[in-house]
């Protein structure tokens, strides 16, 4: 065997599925790949793909990641025994490679397309929505919620405002309005919605 | 017809073959020359509607003879030996029954923060009974489950079961549909195990999806002339798939197969005893594609053993030309260029006379698809027609419930004038002139909280020449909207009539001349139907806030759904993914294969989790994929199949559809590269269409509009303009010509916002009465004195709370400035006019123009001279903006010495000040540098310039801020140029 540059074995390392793992490196330097491969080597190791879960920030690195994770799991399943121990090795697996774990190497494609619920690899968001749906009497949500648009926010927050600016509350805001110096109040409470984790129903 | 053969009988077609004909091929071939009353003893039960109407229309098309009884699954009172059960409760009333109990759970227990939530809770709890009930699963069982947890959610999800198992025992007399059904499946197969009918028996069409019916088909199936006939049977599929989907519903070291396609089937199977080779074909019609079946079958084995494909895919490899020859595979960039080209073959379909039906779940597609089809006036046949709350009754019904919700704001209240059905019993088109004055008036008016007395002010200043029928329209509409908002709980009987109540009126107009549009038509009908069918429940409800109201009435109106009223194109059909069974087109387009669309992502399951669920005997959400799975086997065994996908969606790539992810990699995988090249093919057929999709769509490349210049005939060049407009002749000439020129106004906003427009005359307005009030009592300079003038003015003028909080805070922060240099302002010299009379006039002879101006203030000084003062909210302008731009103080100086002002005649001007009022600024006006006689000479020269045909009002010529928006931007077509590009000057006539 080739002695691995050491880029790659520093890849192998960070996909070791057993410790944990803090990963910085530069754009387009690989680390979605070594991401998909740290699953790819959980689901070797025999672990539920419903036990898996991958968080992402955006939308297209959940959707690039999945795409990815099936490409790779979807070759295996199609791999001659010899290629297929290749294409492992490859990965950093260093686990045994008989014919009843090559078999099983080969349904994980499968498996992992039909992961229960969905394989978990989404944005915090969802994630987080999906919390709330789950337990709505715990958040104090409605079951069947929609995520709010930002104009729609928008919107709320000024006819909030506009009820404190009526209401029982007209002191308080009269007097945060002597300090602020802003043209617009939505500009200010849009900021203190969004750092106080304040929600509005 | 059924005598041989052992019981329980079971029989399959295959993917593909078109079911209903089989089913009547299969029966008459059995039938053979038996009696001609033979087949009227047959009851064939059916799944859908449209499965039974298609078979009525085969047998119909046959020749003549008794045909046999055609019931659906739902209806099997007629099969029952004595009476049926009592009709079920509708769905409305339990759902309005329980959410008074749910909501008094969530006031009882301390922790929930739920109240608004309470109908949303209702109805989840709703539709867990109903999974429970068809089930057969009891509160008590869900209860006993084993479940760790120490936070107390299992202790209140336990509450709400307790609530179910009560609403339930209580409504033992009157239970809702589905435990209606499974209370008479249940006393039939009792029924039938004491005297087992003779006369055959068959079920057709189901899968079984449910518990209930499944009941139903083991009974049926095991009558001595009962018969189950399933469709989409898989018998390409060898034994051993079969005994892994069977094993894993007994071994509990397997996870159960449910997402299969043909675990239904299997489970019928397990529970009846039956092996593969028990099951033949019903009718001997064959699959329309037998390799693609064999193909679909091997993509879609159950995951564990995939590791099949590299064993029996090269077995397919060489067929697979056959199987994938009549496959288009659409990648499309977007979900739009998806829509177009599907209309293209559907519309190529229509051409040829080919049957072609689409199938997706993706309601959104299909009315892309639709709107597509448009253009060629191809209505396709859609089978799920026009939900009713996105038709215009349903509609106007959603605006007349927001009024009750919040205050009418103008946006509201012009949507409804303009909505088709108000005011649509007669006298429609004085309305639609009616409206559209008023809009006009609110517009230039500003309202953004419509009230009776503003409506009926602002319609008299909307058509002061027709003045008597405007008037009466605008009481009739001040007085059906007044009192209209509510915002007290009340019983939903109370919420229904005030609704219909508000409704019909604004409907019906003043004086109706027959009945509205409201109830006309499909659609009208429909929401009729569904508003009686509330107000008849309406008394089971408990009371409601105005917000809960709305929402349950769009929940109706969405769940309702009107057929569209057109006559459609009888060989264009659209169809749920259900109705892709009944089969009987030449080309199935599957459309939407992404994950999450189809199959459909879970929906939330708040109650009880995947393994409570397992363990409680409920449906798990592989269930349902399974289901989609096995319509997806069917639909793709169509003799022409499309199957299409956008590869990216709004923000973010797509996943392609598990099944086509199978397919591919299967495909792709093959060793001797027979199934990658087919794939290709596939591929192709789609870039083809792909591309002419793309050839529809483009947009020809227009050349782009050039800086505008134009050069006006010199009559119809201006010859008055404002002391303001001069420095936009200077900044931005295209909107002087814009505006006299072309006489434009540019339309404001309907809800006018609280803008720095607003702010600024408000400022001025606030100024010029302080001053008024301290010239009478120089006691009364004193900030407290200017506040109490801010907040009347801003009490009076600005109807946003918040703004004004902010407004008087500002002012109140500059008060004493303001008081400050009044002081100094005034020792200086004394008001002499102000804004009202303050307008001044400059005539310039030589070239027949006029300049006027309002100025905001002239002070004099003790030796007769003037002092000019202007009121700024933002910043002044520096002094080198003033000498080039901003010249209104200068060139009023200039009309002041030249007497322009009548109440003061002509006199030196001492100074000229603007004073920054929220920066607390002063910058003075720098009359020497830029004497009277030079700016009139300047002045002089600019216009004459603009007098001279040759010279051209250029769009955006020297704005301060590149970026500014301009009112008419649009017209100039700025973006297609942009300012480094040089003005094309235009001669027009």
């Amino acid at each position: 065997m080739t002695p691995l540059d050491e880029a790659t074995r520093r890849q192998h390392d960070a996909a070791r599925p057993g410790q944990s793992t803090w990963l910085s490196a530069n754009a387009g330097s690989g680390k979605t790949r070594v991401l998909t491969d740290r699953v790819a080597r959980l689901l070797l190791d025999g672990v539920q793909p419903q036990h898996i879960l991958c968080l992402t920030y955006t939308k297209a690195a959940a959707a690039e990641m999945q795409n990815r994770l099936f490409q790779r799991l979807g070759a295996w399943a199609m791999l001659d025994d010899a290629a297929l121990r290749d294409a492992l090795r490859a990965l950093g697996y260093t686990g045994s490679t008989t014919d009843r774990d090559l078999r099983r190497a080969r349904t994980l494609f499968a498996r992992a397309i039909e992961t229960p619920g969905g394989l978990k690899i989404q944005t915090i968001h969802s994630f987080c929505a999906a919390l709330l749906r789950r337990f709505p009497l715990e958040a104090g949500v409605s079951p069947q919620f929609t995520e709010i648009e930002d104009r729609a926010a928008e919107l709320l927050r000024a006819e909030l405002l506009d009820q404190m600016a009526d209401g029982p509350d007209a002191p308080l805001l009269g007097a945060f309005a002597q300090i602020y110096n802003g043209d617009e109040l939505l500009r200010i409470t849009a900021r203190i919605f969004s750092t106080t984790g304040l929600s509005v129903s | 017809m059924c005598e041989r053969g052992e019981t329980p009988r079971l029989f399959g077609c295959a993917p593909g073959v078109d079911f209903p004909r089989a089913l009547v091929d299969g029966l008459t071939a059995r039938i053979g020359d038996a009696a001609p009353d033979a087949l009227a003893r047959v009851t064939v039960l059916v799944n859908t509607q449209r499965m039974a109407r298609r078979l009525q229309d085969l047998f119909e098309a046959g020749p003549p003879r008794l045909l046999p009884r055609i019931g659906l699954l739902t209806q099997l009172d007629r099969l029952l030996p004595d009476a049926p059960l009592p009709p079920a409760a509708p769905a409305l009333r339990r759902l309005l029954e329980l959410e008074p109990l749910v909501a008094k759970l969530i006031e009882q227990e301390r922790d929930l923060n739920t109240r608004s939530a309470s109908f949303d809770l209702a109805r989840s709890l709703a539709q867990l009974m109903d999974e429970m009930q068809g089930e057969g699963v009891s509160a008590d069982q869900i209860m006993r489950l084993d479940v760790s947890d120490q936070s107390g959610h299992w202790a209140r999800a336990q509450n709400f079961f307790g609530i179910a198992q009560d609403y339930i025992d209580a409504t033992r007399d009157a239970p809702d549909p589905e435990a209606r059904q499974r209370a008479t499946v249940l006393r039939l197969a009792a029924h039938w195990t004491a005297q087992p009918p003779k006369h055959p028996i068959l079920i057709a069409g189901s899968t079984g999806s449910r518990g209930t019916t499944q009941l139903l088909m083991e009974a049926v199936a095991r009558l001595p002339q009962g018969a189950l006939i399933l469709p989409g049977f898989d018998f390409d599929s060898p034994d051993a798939v079969w005994d892994r989907l069977m094993r894993s519903i007994t071994d509990p070291d397997l996870a159960r197969e449910e997402d299969h396609p043909q675990f239904r089937f299997a489970q019928m199977m397990h529970s009846m005893g039956l092996r593969r080779r028990d099951i033949t074909p019903w009718s001997s019609a064959p699959a329309p594609a037998p390799a693609r079946n064999a193909l679909v079958s091997l993509a879609l084995r159950p995951a564990p053993i995939t590791d099949a494909w590299r064993a029996e895919g090269p077995v397919l490899e060489p067929d697979l030309p056959d199987a994938t020859r009549s496959i288009t595979l659409i990648e499309a960039e977007s979900a739009r260029a998806e829509a177009t080209a599907i209309a293209l073959r559907l519309r190529a379909a229509a051409e040829d006379g080919q049957r072609a039906a689409l199938v997706t779940p993706d309601r959104m597609l299909t009315r892309q698809v639709t709107a597509a089809l448009d253009r060629w006036n191809i209505r396709p046949d859609d089978s799920a027609g026009v939900p009713l709350h996105l038709s215009p009754p349903g509609r106007f019904l959603r605006h007349v419930a927001d009024l009750m919700l919040r205050p009418l704001d103008a946006e509201a209240l012009i949507t409804l004038l303009k909505h088709p059905l108000t005011h649509s019993a007669g006298g429609r088109s004085d309305h639609q002139i009616n409206a559209q004055r008023l809009e006009l008036r609110m517009r230039k008016d500003g309202m953004p909280y419509p009230t009776g007395p503003l409506l009926t002010a602002c319609a008299a200043r909307a058509a002061p020449r027709d003045g008597a029928a405007m008037e009466a329209w605008a009481s009739w509409l001040a007085a059906t909207l007044d009192g209209a908002h509510d915002d007290l709980a009340r019983p939903l009987a109370d919420w229904v009539t005030r609704h219909l109540a508000l409704a019909e009126a604004l409907a019906n107009g003043p004086s109706p001349a027959g009945p509205s549009e409201l109830w006309q038509k499909d659609a009208g009908e429909a929401a009729l139907a569904m508003m009686q069918d509330l107000a008849a429940q309406a008394e089971h409800g408990g009371t409601l806030a105005a917000r809960d109201y709305g929402a349950l009435v769009s929940g109706l109106l969405a769940a309702g759904e009107v057929r569209n009223p057109d006559a459609p194109h009888p060989g264009i059909m659209i169809w749920g993914t259900l109705e892709a069974r009944v089969q009987g087109a030449d080309l199935v387009i599957l459309a939407g294969l992404n994950d999450g669309t189809w199959p459909e992502a879970p929906p939330p399951a708040p109650w009880l989790n995947r393994k409570m669920r397992a363990d409680a005997g409920l449906l798990l959400p592989e269930r349902r994929v399974g289901l989609s799975a096995h319509d997806f086997q069917q639909a793709i065994a169509a003799p022409e199949v499309w199957l299409t996908r956008s590869i990216r969606s709004d923000d973010a790539e797509t996943v392609p559809s598990r099944w086509i992810n199978r397919l591919r990699n299967l495909m792709t995988g093959l060793p001797d590269g027979v199934g990658a090249d087919c794939w290709q093919t596939m591929q192709d057929r789609g870039a083809q269409w792909l591309d002419h999709a793309r050839a529809l769509d483009a947009a020809p490349d227009r050349p782009k509009a050039a800086r505008p210049s134009p050069r006006p005939p010199l009559a119809a060049r201006p010859r008055r303009l404002t002391v303001t407009e001069i420095q936009t002749l200077i900044r931005d000439p295209y909107a002087i010509y814009a505006k006299h020129s072309l006489r434009l106004r540019p339309l404001r906003p309907l809800v006018p916002s609280a803008d720095a427009l607003l702010r600024g005359i408000l400022l001025h307005d606030v100024m010029e009465h302080f001053v008024r009030a301290t010239l009478d009592d120089p006691g009364a300079r004193r900030a407290d004195v200017l506040m109490q003038h801010a907040c009347e003015i801003l009490a009076r003028e600005v109807p946003w709370p918040a703004a004004r909080t902010l407004w008087q805070a500002r002012i109140a922060r500059a008060a004493d400035w303001i008081v400050e240099t009044e002081g100094q302002r005034q020792s200086l010299g004394t008001p002499a006019v102000m804004e009202a009379d303050a307008i001044g006039r400059l005539d310039l002879p030589a070239i027949a123009t006029t300049i006027e101006g309002r100025a905001d203030r002239i002070d004099l000084d003790p030796d007769g001279n003037a002092i000019l003062y202007d009121y700024k909210s933002s910043a002044p302008p520096s002094a080198d903006q003033q000498k080039f731009f901003d010249k209104q103080l200068l060139i009023e100086a200039a009309m002041v010495e030249a007497g322009g002002f009548a109440a003061l005649g002509p006199r030196p001007v001492a100074a000229a000040q603007f004073i920054g009022l929220s920066g607390q600024r002063t910058a003075d006006v720098p009359l020497e540098e830029e004497p009277p006689a030079k700016v009139l000479a300047d002045l002089a020269g600019l216009l004459s310039a603009y007098l001279e045909p040759k010279k051209g009002y250029t769009s955006r010529r020297a704005l301060y801020v590149d970026r500014e928006a301009r009112d008419f931007d649009q017209l100039a077509r700025f973006g297609e140029w942009d300012v480094t590009d040089d003005p094309v000057p235009e001669d027009l006539s």
